[in-house]
Parts: structure tokens; C-alpha cells; sequence
């Protein structure tokens, strides 16, 4: 299975990381070892086999819970683990464009 | 605002034809959030509506709100979509700071419901036509993120996570719509439906309903679609017209220069009327969907899938055709009294309470309506019981007051909050029906004008609504108009 360095630097993208060139080199190098064990692994027949989508396996699954609410954590909680905070908000470099709606 | 580019003519412009369909994202207004207990109420201090779950810290598990699915089920029967007894969640991959675990739960390949419709009514000379509905799923909302207003805004964005996790259906189109009207139709039609429902506020100020738009043009002999455009923001029914309307005369505009379109997420600025592109490293998406493996699958089997069918309400096409077949109303009138389900409500119970549904109708839409418009009132805190109402209609189909008395019997009731029965018994203004009574103010009214009389019994009959008109004005507008009238024509033809 083979990976480009191209493929290497999208997916790095995507993720939000920077890799250095050897680090991208080695990364290179690990997700071909771990392509090359799933290839192995899709060689085996599923057909007629519904997709695992949740380990659940055979036992029943649980029910959705009822619409009720319950006391969450708090502002000053939530915000405690934040880096930086103001105005009760989660303080992040600026940002512009949304991508998401 | 101006929305053309430039003076495309009208012959340019009729050579194209524009395809569009719309995203619509719907805020279901459940209590609690999709996958814990957080409360959804708008409006809260920032982040004092968060959990481990909706802030995404490591080791918290989501579990299924079930109303949120009723309330995502209903909507898809209500559009008579296909309801998958399995669905499956699906983790939508993105960095976003207002979305705190790097992944929005969504559905993907599997989503809950799929190929439905909806009819828009016709309009410009197009008859009535059915838009297809291509899927519904359920998904989360992200946090919301405040780019002004700080004082370091320049620099920093602010995060407020007490809308991430809040349920939301996203209803996707077929690329059926034509013509900009007819998505702001679409839409209109859609958001009465969901009112009627109960699945949502569809408040557009406070983004339970949100709408992004894919719009393309090809040329009327070019049986291919053209490159697609997605628009972003058209957060209310003005900007999705304005915004369409701009964008596919900008397409226009394009093409017949020689220039090229290619796929591109644009966002609409309702300042300048435009549309611009988003810059292009933050198009670069590829969500990378997988399977949720921290939700089990969704199964919706035959008897929840019946009890949420058993629980659809009488959606407003139908209450539409029940009220013109069964009580002759128009289908304009029909059309203005399914406004809301707080005014179809209304209506229902004043029109049974009279039994008299027309000409109950024209009190909701004349002089009640009007006095809630001009007191900014909606239909969900009227004043005045639908019963009132009804009993003015019964108290003038009864003869007891005149049409004109009957406007001041309303005015009176508005205010004071009186029924109107009570204002006319207590007033004594009922109408006079007696026709000797009616004699003794003709008497009168005919010595006082001797000329009108004369002339009138010479052939001037136009008179009549004179002599008519005096008589109400003597009675100080108790006389039955009608039995006025048949007086003075026994009295001088
Ligand atoms: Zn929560």
C-alpha cells in the first residue's frame, strides 16, 4: 500500500498539524504499515454481513433517554480548563469565516 | 438594495434558466439537548448551559434525546418521506472553535428519512408543483461564535457552547426550484408546516431556522447543470431572494462574458447585497465521515413509527381544503386563516362556536387582524376569546344589531374585554325591528325633507338610500336598514 507524500501533507492539513519533513517522512512510513495490515485484513468476504457501525455487538441496544433536562456544569466550571476566557466566553484567536451552518 | 451586477437584458436573462435547492436547518425545540441533559432555553448567560457531553470533554458519552427524534420523525412523515427503521450516526470531521470535540454528530449514508416533498402553491402564471425533499437527518448544533462587540474583538473571538448540542433536522431539497420566488415559497411553505407540527420556533431572528442555498444556471437548451454554487448566511426570507437574485445574474453575467464558474462556497453579505467567495484554504473540506461508535444505531421499528404517525396533527393544506369544501371559504381566506396554528386555532374554534364560518372569517381578517397589527400583538395572545367573536356573529345573524352597530358592539368588546351580548343588553342598542317604531322616525325624517320626497316620488329613485340614510342617522344607527328601506317604499311608491 502505497503513500504518497502528497496524500502525507493533505491529511496533515486536515488535522491541523505542521509536520516537519522527517516526521512527515515517518509518518509516511507508519500509515503505509497499518494500510497494507487492513488490506490484508479486506481480503476477507463480508458480503451478506451487515457494517459493525457500534461495538454493541449482540446485546440489546440501549433506548434514547427522555427529554428532561438536569443541571449542567456551570460558566465558571465550564470555562475553568479554558486557556483564556472573558466576558464568561471561550477566548480564541480571531476568527472570520464560518464554514458551518 | 440593489441586487444586479449590471444591466443584463431581459432577452440574456430569459435564455437561462436557474436551479436551485435549498439546505434548511431546523432548531428542534425540545427541552433538553440531542445527547444530554442540558437545557435548550434561548437567551441564557454564556456557557451556563453546558456539560461534559456538549463541551466535548474527553470520556463523556452522548445518549439519544428520544423527542428529538419524534420530533424529527413527524416532520419527515409530515413530508411524506421514507422513514429508515435503521439509521446510523456519523461523525462530520472539522475544526471550528464554537464545535468543541473537533467532529459534529450527524448521519451520513444512513440518515433518518429520505425522498419526500412538499407542494408550493402556484404563482406568476406557474400552476402548483411539487419540490422534492431528498433526505432529513438528525444532527447537532455547534456552538456560537461572537466576532463583535469585545473590545479586543480585533484580536479575539468569544465562544458561547450553550447552543452546541442543541437538536437540529437538516431538510435538503432536490435542485427543483426555479426561479428565486419560488424558493422564498418553498421555504414559507416549509416553516408553516413545522409550526403546525410543533417540532420547531422557526424564530429566523434567533436561527432555529437557517437556510443556505445551492444555485447553478445552464442555458434553457442545455439539458446539463452548471457548475454549483452554495451560498452561506441567507438568514432571512429577504436575503435568500436578494441573495439568489444577485447570484444568478452575477452567473449570468459570467458566462455571457466568457468567463467560467466552478464549484465554490460563497457567503451573502446583506450590507452591500452581494455575494462573495469564502477564501479558498477554508473550502479545502473533506469531512471525513465515519460511523459514531459511541451511539448505537437509530431503530424507529412499525409501532413507534405508527405512534408518531397516529400523532401528526391536521397539517394546513388540509385544514385549507376541509374549510373550503365544508364551510365555503375562499382559498385566498383559507390561505390567510393557516397563517399560524395560533390563528387556524382561532378561527376553528370562533367559526364552530357561530356557526356561521364566513362571515366569522371576515371579522378575524378585517377588524381583528387589524387591531392586532396595530398593537403588535400575534395570534398566540389575543385579547379577545374566540367566543366573543362568535357571539357577535350569532347577535348579527339573529338581526338583533345592525352591521354598523355591530363594528361599535366590536370596538367596545376589544376594549373593555366585555362580551358582546352583555354590551348590547346593557346599552340597549339593539336594533329596531318594529316596524310601527320604524314609522314613527320615517315621520320625521319626511317632514324634514319635502324636497328629496317630492323629487324621489317624480322618479328620482336614487333617493331611496337618502331617505335610507336619514333614517339610520335619526335612529342613531339602531334601524334595520332593510325594513327602513321597505317602509318608505310602502310609504311613498
Ligand atoms: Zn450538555
Amino acid at each position: 500500500m502505497n503513500i504518497s507524500r502528497e496524500q502525507i501533507d493533505r491529511i496533515a492539513e486536515l488535522a491541523h498539524l505542521e509536520l516537519a519533513p522527517a516526521e512527515a517522512e515517518a509518518m509516511r512510513h507508519d500509515l503505509e504499515a497499518i494500510l497494507s495490515y487492513v488490506a490484508v485484513l479486506q481480503q476477507l468476504d463480508t458480503s451478506g454481513l451487515e457494517p459493525m457501525s457500534h461495538p454493541g455487538g449482540g446485546a440489546p441496544l440501549p433506548l434514547p433517554r427522555r427529554d428532561e433536562t438536569q443541571p449542567g456544569l456551570g460558566a465558571a466550571a465550564a470555562l475553568a480548563g479554558a486557556p483564556a476566557s472573558g466576558g464568561q466566553c471561550f477566548k480564541v484567536p480571531r476568527v472570520i469565516e464560518r464554514l458551518e451552518s | 438594495m440593489a441586487s444586479a451586477v449590471s444591466g443584463l437584458d431581459a432577452a440574456t436573462r430569459a435564455g437561462y434558466e436557474p436551479v436551485i435547492g435549498l439546505e434548511v436547518h431546523v432548531q428542534l425545540n425540545t427541552r433538553s439537548k440531542a445527547f444530554c441533559g442540558c437545557s435548550t432555553t434561548f437567551g441564557a448567560p454564556p456557557n451556563s448551559q453546558t456539560c461534559p457531553v456538549c463541551l466535548g470533554l474527553p470520556g463523556a458519552m452522548p445518549v439519544l434525546n428520544r423527542e428529538a427524534v419524534v420530533k424529527a420523525a413527524r416532520t419527515a412523515l409530515a413530508l411524506g418521506c421514507q422513514l429508515r427503521e435503521r439509521s446510523i450516526f456519523a461523525r462530520k470531521n472539522y475544526f471550528y472553535p464554537d464545535l468543541p470535540k473537533g467532529y459534529q454528530i450527524s448521519q451520513y449514508d444512513r440518515p433518518l428519512a429520505e425522498e419526500g416533498g412538499l407542494e408550493i402553491p402556484a404563482a406568476a402564471g406557474n400552476p402548483a408543483r411539487r419540490i422534492g425533499i431528498t433526505r432529513i437527518h438528525l444532527e447537532e448544533d455547534a456552538g456560537k461564535s461572537l466576532h463583535e462587540g469585545f473590545a479586543d474583538s480585533e484580536r479575539f473571538s468569544y465562544v458561547d457552547l450553550n447552543r452546541s448540542g442543541v437538536p437540529l433536522i437538516e431538510i435538503v431539497s432536490e435542485p427543483d426550484l426555479r426561479a428565486p420566488a419560488e424558493a422564498h415559497a418553498y421555504l414559507s411553505r416549509l416553516k408553516q408546516i413545522l409550526l403546525f407540527l410543533d417540532v420547531s420556533d422557526c424564530n429566523m431572528e434567533e436561527g432555529s431556522l437557517r437556510c443556505d442555498a445551492n444555485v447553478s444556471v445552464r442555458r434553457r437548451d442545455d439539458p446539463k447543470f452548471g457548475a454549483k454554487i452554495e451560498i452561506k448566511n441567507l438568514n432571512s426570507f429577504r436575503y435568500l431572494q436578494q441573495a439568489l437574485e444577485y447570484e444568478i445574474e452575477r452567473q449570468i453575467e459570467t458566462l455571457e462574458n466568457g468567463g467560467r464558474l466552478r464549484q465554490e462556497t460563497r457567503l451573502y453579505d446583506a450590507a452591500s447585497g452581494r455575494t462573495h467567495p469564502m477564501r479558498s484554504k477554508e473550502q479545502a473540506h473533506d469531512y471525513r465521515y465515519f460511523p459514531e461508535p459511541d451511539l448505537p444505531p437509530l431503530i424507529v421499528d412499525a409501532a413507534w413509527r405508527e405512534e408518531v404517525a397516529a400523532s401528526l396533527p391536521e397539517l394546513p393544506a388540509a385544514r385549507q381544503r376541509r374549510w373550503q369544501s365544508a364551510w365555503g371559504l375562499t382559498a385566498y381566506d383559507a390561505e390567510v386563516l393557516t397563517g399560524t396554528p395560533a390563528q387556524a386555532e382561532y378561527f376553528e374554534a370562533a367559526a364552530k362556536a357561530s356557526e356561521n364560518p364566513k362571515v366569522t372569517a371576515n371579522w378575524i381578517m378585517g377588524e381583528l387582524s387589524a387591531r392586532l397589527n396595530a398593537q403588535g400583538l400575534d395570534w398566540n395572545r389575543v385579547p379577545m376569546p374566540p367566543g366573543h367573536v362568535a357571539e357577535l356573529v350569532r347577535i348579527l345573524d339573529a338581526g338583533t344589531i345592525s352591521g354598523k352597530m355591530a363594528k361599535e358592539v366590536f370596538e367596545q368588546a376589544w376594549k373593555t374585554g366585555r362580551s358582546p351580548r352583555q354590551i348590547v343588553e346593557e346599552s340597549g342598542a339593539r336594533q329596531i325591528t318594529d316596524p310601527a317604531a320604524i314609522d314613527a322616525i320615517l315621520d320625521g325624517v319626511l317632514a324634514a325633507h319635502p324636497t328629496q320626497v317630492e323629487q324621489y316620488k317624480k322618479g328620482k329613485v336614487a333617493l331611496l338610500a337618502f331617505l335610507v340614510g336619514q333614517v339610520m342617522k335619526a335612529s342613531r344607527g339602531q334601524a334595520n336598514p332593510e325594513l327602513a328601506q321597505a317602509r318608505i317604499k310602502a310609504r311613498l311608491d
